[in-house]
Formats: structure tokens, C-alpha cells, sequence
């Protein structure tokens, strides 16, 4: 299944030169692997371990989260604005899902 | 010196103390919008919306989409549809409410099994619904028997008193309005407060997705009462009954963010 993924940027339309921030959530339960159902036994962990930014194809950073994040987590990265550009979030998880949310830069 | 230092201090303590009683929660949950628009730039709800809108478009076992259902205002017509319910439909010849128009449109149109439904996809659903009707006025009728007999139904059961407790509906909503037994005052139900339209909500304190339904659920709960099942009658009557007494009231948003 899918990880739905949003992404922004803050602020919207930032100048060139400017920082910003890029920032994406996701629904995903984050499950570490340590939680007990309600019959006792252990849920198996599954959570997002890879966060990938891409700036028109090209990564520009990379975050390896652990088991100790919250459900639906947000993550964020600072960047320059210089060129207008897309840029692609991909997630993927200990299961092996896979989600993708892109958002346009575009400078004031 | 000493002494008045320590009054000085007693009456700045004091002052604080009153300053953050007088926090009206609905202010605050403006308050916690902001701060989680201005850290993370995206509410829960829009996760919630845009699961929603992938459910609407998804297609059932009979290959066809939720855009094929009639949510009152037409196939597919979606703008301004949530404020206009619950209503009586033709089709199934009963009174509906959003949740319940959206299982009969899984169930009919999509040809889905009522135990494939999960409730965690009608209430994504349903925040999507709710979220084209934004800025609408809230307007609902009385004009089929069905919908009158349902509206009678529903403000019997708003005033009446019943449980072991011997409480109902009215006991806070009316007589308590303004009271409080947790953080929140008593809600006006009928009147200032039009509470009609704060649900479906997302409620920030404990992570929670709601419509309208959980939320009668969840006072019949407090007050020491069974639950009525969801979709079932007596709720979709005491529904009928708050979004009449609410017409007129203008969604400011949906869904919303509450406390």
C-alpha cells in the first residue's frame, strides 16, 4: 500500500536566496515494534526508516529515521531557494511500502 | 521590604492563575491550528481529506467510482451537499445523514459488502464530503412526512430524561449551557454555539476523527446511557433535529478543529 504523503513549502513563494522550509507528512502508523495489541502479543514493527529528497531528480538530502517516531509523522529540511525547480519526497518503509508527494518551487 | 516582595508575588501568581482560567478552549484550538500550521504547514485533516478523496475515487467490486452516487444534489455533485443533510431520499426511501448516504452509496452503487466497510473509510469519506461545504449555510428541511416524523422523533429524544441517572440531551445542552463538568462549557446545541457545524472534526487532544455520530455516541456514553449502534435511528433523528435548529448557521470549516 501506498504511504499518502503532502509536502510544502514555508513560505509558499520564497525569494531567490531566502531560506525555506520544505516539509512533508505522512500517514503511516509508525509502529516500532514494541507496542503490545490488546491480547498481549507484540505488533510487528513498521515504520519509515528512509526519507528521500529529490530536486529535479537529483537528491539533495536523505534522513534515516528510527522506530522511536511518532504516528503520521512530519519532516522537515531547510533549503536555499536559487532556481525554480520540483521537488519529490520518497518515503519508504521497513515493509517495503513505498510513497512519493511532490511540490513545485517557485520564486517570488 | 521582604514582606511586600512576597505579596508582590502572591499577587502576580494570583493574576496568572486567573489570567489562564479565562482561556476560552475555542480560542485555544484557533490557538493550536496556528501553531501546527506554522510548524508543520499541514493540518491531520488534509491527510485525512486527501485519503478521503482517493477512497471517493476508488473503484467498489462493481467497477464504479462514489462519483456515480446521489448525495442529494445530484450524481457526483459534491459543493454545498453535506450542508443540505440529513434529508429523506427517493431511492431508498428513508432519512439519511452523510455517514449513512455514503455506506448506502458503497453498498448500492459500489457493490461493496456491508462487513467489507470499514468505519475509518466512511468517516475519511465523509471528511472529504464535508470539506466541499466550507462557507456554505447550513439548510435543512422538513418537507416529506418522513423527514417531519424523524425531526418529532429527534426532539423527543433531545428533551427527554432517561438512565439511571435520569439525564438526557437538554440537561446540558439546554438547562447547563455555559456550565462545565470537564474543560469545555456545555455546548448551546440549539443556539449561539451551532454545534451542528462543528463536526466532523479532528479533535487535537487525543488524536481523534470524528462526524456528528461519534459525537451523540459519545454523550449518550458520558451520561451513563447505551449507545445507540452508528447509523442507527435514534441518532440520525437527534442529527435531523440540531442541524434544523441550526439553519442558516454558515460552516466556517469543515472538517473542523476542535478540542
Amino acid at each position: 500500500m501506498a504511504i499518502r504523503v503532502i509536502v510544502r513549502l514555508t513560505p509558499a513563494k520564497p525569494k531567490a536566496g531566502e531560506e525555506f522550509r520544505l516539509q512533508a507528512v505522512a500517514q503511516h502508523p509508525n509502529e516500532p515494534g514494541t507496542r503490545r495489541d490488546e491480547r498481549g502479543n507484540l505488533i510487528p514493527a513498521k515504520y519509515i526508516n528512509l526519507v528521500e529528497v529529490y530536486f529535479e531528480g537529483e537528491k539533495v538530502a536523505e534522513a534515516r529515521p528510527g522506530p522511536s517516531t511518532s504516528a503520521n509523522p512530519l519532516y522537515g529540511f531547510k533549503f536555499k531557494a536559487e532556481k525554480p525547480g520540483t521537488f519529490t519526497v520518497k518515503l519508504k518503509d521497513t515493509g517495503g511500502d513505498t510513497g512519493e508527494g511532490t511540490v513545485k518551487l517557485e520564486l517570488a | 521590604m521582604g514582606k511586600g516582595w512576597q505579596v508582590g508575588l502572591m499577587f502576580l501568581l494570583l493574576g496568572i492563575g486567573l489570567a489562564q482560567g479565562e482561556v476560552d478552549p475555542r480560542e485555544e484550538a484557533k490557538r493550536q491550528r496556528e501553531l501546527l500550521l506554522q510548524t508543520a504547514g499541514i493540518l491531520p485533516t488534509e491527510l485525512i481529506v486527501a485519503q478521503g478523496e482517493e477512497l471517493f475515487n476508488r473503484k467498489g467490486p462493481s467497477g464504479r467510482t462514489m462519483a456515480e452516487c446521489d448525495f442529494g444534489l445530484g450524481k457526483g455533485v459534491l459543493e454545498g451537499a453535506a450542508a443540505r443533510l440529513p434529508r429523506y431520499f427517493l431511492d431508498t426511501g428513508k432519512v439519511e445523514d452523510l455517514d449513512s448516504r455514503i455506506l448506502t452509496c458503497m453498498t448500492r452503487v459500489q457493490g461493496f459488502k456491508p462487513e467489507q466497510i470499514r468505519r475509518s473509510e466512511v468517516v475519511a469519506i465523509a471528511f472529504y464530503i464535508a470539506s466541499k461545504s466550507t462557507g456554505h449555510k447550513i439548510q435543512v428541511r422538513l418537507l416529506f412526512p418522513q423527514e417531519r416524523e424523524l425531526y418529532a422523533l429527534g426532539e423527543k429524544l433531545f428533551y427527554a430524561r432517561t438512565g439511571q441517572r435520569d439525564v438526557g440531551c437538554a440537561t446540558c445542552h439546554v438547562t447547563y449551557v455555559g456550565r462545565r463538568a470537564g474543560v469545555l462549557r456545555y455546548a448551546d446545541v440549539l443556539g449561539k454555539d451551532k454545534s451542528w457545524t462543528n463536526w466532523p472534526a479532528y479533535r487535537y487532544s487525543n488524536d481523534q476523527t470524528w462526524t456528528m455520530q461519534d459525537r451523540i455516541r459519545a454523550c449518550y456514553g458520558n451520561i451513563g446511557h447505551p449507545q445507540p449502534n452508528l447509523y442507527s435511528l435514534p441518532i440520525l433523528a437527534l442529527q435531523l433535529f440540531m442541524a434544523y435548529n441550526n439553519n442558516g448557521a454558515v460552516v466556517e470549516e469543515w472538517p473542523a478543529f476542535v478540542r
